[in-house]
């Protein structure tokens, strides 16, 4: 028997191609493009895996964002996921974790019957690795978060959780929610044949009335945080000394006479 | 039946002009490119010259578009100086010139705009070959599997693995491929307008160099193109260049380029955003043939670029094949079109655009411009002139005419032979 | 469960107050970033005249609340029960939310760990208010009472300062590393409560089938730091690492690519997805500063750059560039440094002849 699986997913700027401005440190993310965010990756890899071995498996692919989030959508589905939604409305702007969280968790309510849900272990536009959880509570079901594998066995869920100190595994029954850490496992790519599909086939949008949440609960309104202020961290001046081959008595000297190394 | 009529590969200026017209006259069109999003990973010097794009993009002068070349300059750059023609002019009005363009940004817009026209557009996956069925293209091979069509126009650019491993193009060899380099330098929009002397922000500078000066007497070609809020700097050296130099890494090319005491003021204060490497078909057409059966190829990998080792052009001439290549396909299907016919109208076609014309006209003259006379010998002797002329040294005033034979005879070549040089280059160019 | 509902504002925001904070434990010990978090929690809770409250969650538990108070924390509570032995989200979100509605404080603080992070949100939730993630800086308004919770955004370059005006606690996570354990002063004078708490049946459904501790390198606490990346350009780079590093004392870091390769093991990860250091010494070898390492180096307090690139983006941050090739460089560098140590250590001989 298949399972139904929701993968949430963040389209985000990709951190590769955003560039430290090396003199105000700021960051460019103007000529970054989007994708998929990261750890993502893995969850719809990591999903996929499941459908692998579980062929009726049905596996949806969500999205909280604007409209042109759907190319990050497409191209999951021309990974192998079945549905693409995504969930879009202006109500839904400038949300903290806590709206974020309840979008999604009322978005796969709605969605029904969904036996496990996979996300990234974070995203690295807002990297807080809260939002998994946080949906998971709202639904009230279990959770594993940081894991580098997961499978199914006698109908409970197996995940393996990279800790700091040790590997932990766990086993509980679906619903459950797994969080997956980047480097999990190698997302397969996706073939013309499947793009051209997933194109076709199109994805689906959802509003704030689908998923019948009051506008004041989600975004910007429905949230306990609020951004006060930014400012550019303050940069410790560098001078960029520079030593050649040969000199590195002198170096180890100045090194040494600043109190920097202790020998 | 085929699943597409049309399948385009590539999204170049090629690829998405040939899409967007075919796409207009409601052919069902794919147009694919490895790059995500297209155009992400292509370079150029960056001047789209003339304005073919208007048949497929009337508005693209609104598009992004860079800055409008009122400014056109040639140098010549010896270790000291640099002796150059600038040539400016109220009439790059009538006289179309040609605008810069950051082809990241400008192939993206263009490949939005196929995709808004109609065209279904995938972007991220590179396709492996024309899947060919009794000598005829039937679509194209990605993964294992084949996407059917009735034509397939090959817009892959310069890199034509596909034309190569499908056996419609010889490989190139050193002699007929150059390296492109290319940095993007970002400098404030203010200060590029006054530093080149321009007459609005909207005004750009382009300019060609000749590398005379490079260490070890590598000839290389320079450009410097300003675009809204930095610079395109970079140099095109030949294969056979490199390979007989083979200490000379091209990245140590731009840097002498950049370090000549007249190139580093005017790049002074920017920083190097981007760098990146592509190769240039040198000596025109390098296809065996244009079309065969049930397939066309436009721009880059057709070798349909202008190169005199000084000025780069193929955005322009990409465009107008890839334009010509949808026509000869509309052609065609007017006429009920038949999975995998041949279109010879495409080369009929072409040979009435410039397109061809310039091919023909311009042939060879890269050994010219790749010369030592060219690189070397013209620059030093003018160089040696100017000085005389132009400075006070308390000796009488000289004629130009004997200040030049003083500076030919110092050279070893005779006067007649030079003079059959620069006879020849007139002429040509 | 809470249920699909939005985040409540309590009424009488006043009510709220004292700073609480998760201590973590690892393996049954307090885990070096819970302890961090008694240092900043406490000089915001006394900047206010309130209390640090530290909660302990686990079985064997009496020692620990013992040596939380020593640590510094005003108030220790420890609830004890045998389904509390092993962290578990949902039987620890519950104790710690109930804990929160019971005793109504203003803050809570939580390492951002893995297992704190898996807490943190679903503690915020059941509570119905927000948590700043990953806070490297703390601080309170001492009128209004307000924390600012600052975290670095958009690769570390910018620092948000995000308060959370009406909800109750206010939460953060605090990033490992960058607060102080503070000193342990045996006999300090503090409050503790141990009770014995029991789990309902529904929340333990999930088991735990097995722990394979993994020996950790903490690279967070290292003064000196040698690092290595892809211009090491083959595994065996990382041994002349290990002797330069042996010869000062020194750990070795890696960035992300030669973990990816299997050089060295990911403990020994720097950057983004790896830790967070910030030695007074941090030697680059041959790594090119990408955005996402020098996320997680910049704050140290020197930086040595040894690249052949000399335009490598880690140049612009290092305060010493030596532009060769590492294996030419770093051998010589402990060369030099056996040398002076030699030349330090024979005046001092002398003197002791
Ligand atoms: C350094 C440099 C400077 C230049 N300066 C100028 C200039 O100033 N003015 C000018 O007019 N011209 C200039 N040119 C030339 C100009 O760039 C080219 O002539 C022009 O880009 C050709 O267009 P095209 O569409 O044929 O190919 P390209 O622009 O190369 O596009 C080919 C596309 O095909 C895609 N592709 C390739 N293989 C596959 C595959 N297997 N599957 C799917 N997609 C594939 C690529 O991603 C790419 O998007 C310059 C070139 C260089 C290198
Ligand atoms: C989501 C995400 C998270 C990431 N997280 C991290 C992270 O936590 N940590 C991390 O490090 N990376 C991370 N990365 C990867 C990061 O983007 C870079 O790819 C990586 O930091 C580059 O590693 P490097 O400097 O070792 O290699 P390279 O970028 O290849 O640099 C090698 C350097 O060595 C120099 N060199 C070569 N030979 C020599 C020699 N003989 N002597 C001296 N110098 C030499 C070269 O000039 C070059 O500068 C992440 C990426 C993503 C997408
Ligand atoms: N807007 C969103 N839509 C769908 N999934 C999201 C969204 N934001 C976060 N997630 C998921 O939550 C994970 C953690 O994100 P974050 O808490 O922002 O670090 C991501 O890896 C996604 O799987």
């Amino acid at each position: 028997m298949g399972l139904k699986i929701v993968v949430m997913i963040k389209q985000v700027p990709d951190s590769q191609e955003v560039v430290i401005d090396p003199v105000t440190f700021t960051l460019n993310r103007s000529a970054a493009r989007n994708v998929i965010n990261p750890a993502d990756e893995n969850a719809i890899e990591a999903a996929l895996r499941i459908k692998d071995k579980l062929p009726d498996t049905h596996i949806t692919v969500i999205t909280m964002g604007p409209p042109f989030a759907e190319t990050a959508l497409l191209d999951a589905m021309a990974r192998g996921v079945d549905d693409g939604l995504l969930v879009s409305d202006r109500a839904f702007a400038g949300a903290d974790t806590y709206p974020t969280g309840l979008t999604l968790a009322a978005t796969i309510t709605k969605i029904g019957d969904v036996d496990m849900i996979f996300a990234g272990e974070e995203s690295t536009d807002s990297s807080t690795g809260h939002v998994g959880p946080g949906v998971a509570e709202f639904l009230g079901i279990e959770q594993a978060s940081y894991t580098s594998n997961s499978w199914i066995e006698d109908g409970y869920v197996y995940a393996e959780r990279e800790l700091e100190d040790g590997i932990e595994t766990v086993k509980m029954k679906p619903p459950s929610l797994i969080t997956v850490v980047t480097n999990a496992n190698v997302p397969r790519n996706a073939t013309l044949r499947m793009k051209i599909d997933a194109i076709r086939k199109g994805i689906k949008t959802w509003t704030l009335a689908d998923i019948e949440l009051k506008p004041e609960w989600v975004g910007l309104k429905g949230s306990p945080t609020v951004v006060k202020s930014m400012r550019t961290m303050n940069e410790k001046k560098r001078e960029g000394k520079k030593f050649k081959a040969g000199e590195m008595d002198k170096f180890v000297d100045e090194l040494v006479s600043k109190g920097i190394l202790k020998l | 039946m085929s699943e597409f009529d049309v399948i385009v590969v590539g999204a170049g200026p090629a690829g998405a002009s040939a899409a967007i017209k075919l796409a207009s006259a409601k052919v069902n069109v794919l147009l694919v490119d490895r790059a995500d999003p297209p155009g992400s990973k292509n370079v150029s010097g960056g001047v789209l010259w003339g304005d073919s794009l208007t048949q497929v993009a009337p508005d693209w002068e609104k598009g992004p578009v860079e800055r409008y070349v009122e400014a056109k300059g040639v140098s010549f750059l010896t270790k000291d100086s640099r002796i150059s023609l600038d040539f400016r002019s109220k009439k790059f009005g009538e006289y179309k010139s040609g605008y810069t363009v950051l082809r990241t940004k400008f192939d993206a817009w263009l490949a939005k705009k196929a995709k808004d026209s109609g065209v279904m557009l995938v972007s991220g996956v590179t396709v492996d070959k024309i899947a060919m069925k009794d000598g005829k293209a039937v679509g194209v091979e990605q993964g294992g599997e084949t996407i059917t069509s009735d034509a397939v126009i090959l817009a892959e650019g310069a890199n034509s693995r596909i034309a190569y491993d499908s056996g419609l193009k010889r490989k190139p060899t050193d002699r007929n491929t150059a390296l492109g380099v290319k940095e993007i330098i970002k400098l404030p929009e203010k200060t590029i307008t006054e530093r080149f002397g321009l007459t609005s922000p909207k005004m750009g500078f382009a300019s060609e160099f000749v590398l005379g000066f490079l260490e070890g007497g590598v000839r290389a070609g320079g450009f410097l193109y300003t675009n809204k809020e930095s610079l395109s700097i970079g140099a095109v050296i030949s294969m056979a260049e490199l390979r007989k130099n083979n200490k000379t890494y091209s990245f140590n090319v731009i840097e002498q380029f950049k370090e000549h005491p007249f190139v580093a003021p005017l790049l002074e204060g920017g920083r190097v955003e981007e760098y990146s490497a592509h190769l240039v078909p040198e000596g025109g057409i390098s296809a065996d043939s244009l079309n065969g059966n049930g397939y066309m190829i436009a721009g880059d990998a057709a070798g349909f670029t202008f190169s005199n080792g000084l000025v780069l052009q193929g955005m322009n001439y990409a465009i107008v094949s890839g334009i010509v290549a949808a026509e000869s396909f509309l052609e065609k299907k007017e006429k009920g079109i038949q999975a995998g016919a041949n279109f010879a109208n495409y080369t009929e076609n072409l040979s009435k655009t410039f397109v061809m014309k310039d091919m023909m006209n311009f042939k060879g003259i890269d050994k010219l411009t790749w010369s030592k006379y060219v690189h070397q010998t013209l620059p030093s002797i003018a160089e040696e002139a100017m000085l005389n002329m132009f400075s006070e040294n308390g000796q009488p005033k000289k004629h130009l005419y004997k200040i030049l034979t003083k500076s030919m005879s110092s050279h070893e070549e005779s006067k007649l032979g030079m003079a059959m040089e620069l006879l020849k280059m007139l002429r040509r160019m | 469960m809470v249920g699909l509902v939005n985040a409540e504002p309590p009424e009488k925001l006043e009510e709220y107050k004292n700073v609480l904070i998760f201590l973590e434990t690892r393996q049954g010990k307090l885990a070096k970033p819970g302890l961090e978090m008694i240092s900043v929690g406490s000089a915001i809770a006394h900047k206010v005249n309130e209390e640090l409250i530290g909660v302990i969650l686990g079985n064997d538990i009496d020692d620990l609340v013992q040596e939380a108070g020593e640590y510094g924390c005003d108030r220790v509570i420890g609830l004890k029960s045998k389904e509390l032995k092993d962290f578990r989200t949902i039987p620890y979100s519950v104790c710690m939310a109930d804990l929160i509605a019971e005793l109504k404080p203003n803050i809570a603080l939580i390492p951002a760990t893995r297992n704190g992070r898996d807490l943190a949100s679903r503690i915020a939730v059941k509570s119905k208010t927000g948590v700043t993630a990953d806070c490297t800086e703390l601080d309170i308004d001492p009128t209004e009472r307000i924390l600012m919770a600052r975290r670095p955004t958009y690769g570390e370059s910018t620092l948000a300062e995000i308060l959370c005006k009406k909800h109750r606690p206010q939460m953060a996570t605090a990033r490992p590393g960058i607060f102080s354990v503070p000193e342990k002063v045996p006999g300090r004078k503090f409050q503790s409560e141990i009770r014995k708490t029991t789990v309902k049946k529904e929340n333990l459904k999930k088991e735990i089938v097995s722990f394979k501790p993994k020996s950790t390198l903490d690279l967070t606490s290292s003064k000196i730091i040698v690092s290595g990346g892809l211009g090491l350009g083959k595994p065996s780079g990382f041994e002349m690492l290990e002797k330069l590093a042996a010869e000062i004392d020194g750990k070795v870091g890696a960035s992300r690519p030669t973990v990816d390769m299997g050089w060295i093991g990911r403990d020994h990860q720097v950057g983004q997805t790896g830790q967070s250091v910030r030695p007074d010494i941090y030697f680059a070898c041959g790594i090119s500063g990408k955005a996402q390492h020098i996320m997680g180096m910049r704050l140290s307090k020197n930086i040595v750059s040894i690249n052949t690139d000399p335009e490598a983006e880690i140049n612009s941050i290092s305060d010493y560039i030596i532009t060769e090739d590492l294996y030419k460089v770093i051998p010589e560098l402990i060369e030099a440094i056996k040398k002076k140590k030699g030349g330090a250590i024979a005046p001092a001989a002398a003197k002791s002849a």
